[in-house]
């Protein structure tokens, strides 16, 4: 739930322009202001946690100004093989951590190719 | 004169009220601060955020291991190992970002001629420990599968362009 500024001005001033798979709910404001330099001011009212990165990329595109349509009215194409939206996960235990990492599962890779170890008897690399 | 002048300013504050005017009028002016995470800043098509590996509309990634990437990248971030995949088609076996060594440049979706590896619109990846920021081509990829559309949205507002 947002803060108790956010859901006044929400009230007051908010229109609805959608919401997406979260519950996350979207708005402009009513009278904006759209003049040349003017930016119209769009904000999101979060359903459960207040987390940045649960903004899923569609509305992402139109909550950053990159666009100006809405995915209400041009939605984005999706790829049967998209995956959904994930917010950040650091700081729990589902977070990414590479193979190998202590708290992670899998091996690390072994170095092969173009990598040299150092060897300790072969003395200073330069002399 | 000028010492009359003067004694009468500071015997009225005058300059106070002056101020007080100034504090008064931007009252009424726009605000220039966002109510973050709320509301966001405006974000161009080209940003460069966190990196993402791209597929074809197939499903079939992109990347054909042709290290341009590793090649051109200043900060020495990205790491690549490749070989021929069972069906014979040249992929990589190891695609390694250092996201705390990447400077986000871009440079490597410049030098990337099949359109694999991006930097995606997302900067919000900020992570707790730095392990986590050690990303590898599972995490790249999933990163692509996540953000497809959004990526696929802004390069082609930015094709009429390049």
């Amino acid at each position: 739930m947002a803060t108790i500024g956010t859901r006044l001005y929400t009230k007051l001033c908010g229109a609805l322009v959608g919401e997406d798979d979260a519950g996350n709910r979207y708005y402009r404001e009513r009278w904006g202001r759209s003049g040349p330099g003017e930016r119209e001011r769009r904000w999101v009212v979060y359903e459960g946690e207040v987390e940045a990165s649960r903004v899923p990329p569609e509305w992402h595109r139109w909550l950053h100004h990159s666009t100006d349509e809405p995915p209400t009215e041009a939605p984005l194409r999706a790829q049967p093989w998209e995956k959904p939206h994930q917010p950040n996960l650091t700081g729990t235990a589902a977070a990414y951590r590479p193979p190998g990492h202590i708290l992670g599962r899998g091996r690390r890779d072994r170095a092969t190719g173009d990598y040299e170890p150092w060897q300790p008897d072969e003395g200073p690399a330069n002399g | 004169m000028p010492a009359i002048e003067q004694t009468v300013r500071s015997l009225l504050l005058t300059e106070l009220a002056v101020g007080l005017g100034v504090t008064f009028k931007s009252i009424f002016k726009r605000k220039a601060t966002l109510n973050y995470p709320y509301e966001k800043g405006m974000l161009s098509p080209r940003f460069r955020g966190e990196h993402a590996l791209r597929r074809y509309p197939n499903g079939e990634e992109r990347c054909i291991a042709c290290k341009l990437c590793e090649a051109i990248c200043p900060a020495q971030a990205i790491t690549i190992e490749a070989e021929p995949r069972e069906d014979g088609s040249r992929r990589t076996t190891r695609y390694d970002i250092d996201m705390v060594k990447c400077i986000y440049c871009g440079f490597c979706q410049e030098a990337c001629p099949v359109d694999a590896i991006v930097e995606g619109p997302n900067f919000e990846f900020a992570a707790e420990t730095r392990e986590e920021l050690l990303y590898n081509k599972e995490k790249l990829l999933d990163n692509g599968d996540r953000w497809e559309r959004e990526i696929a949205a802004n390069l082609s507002a930015e094709a009429p362009y390049r």
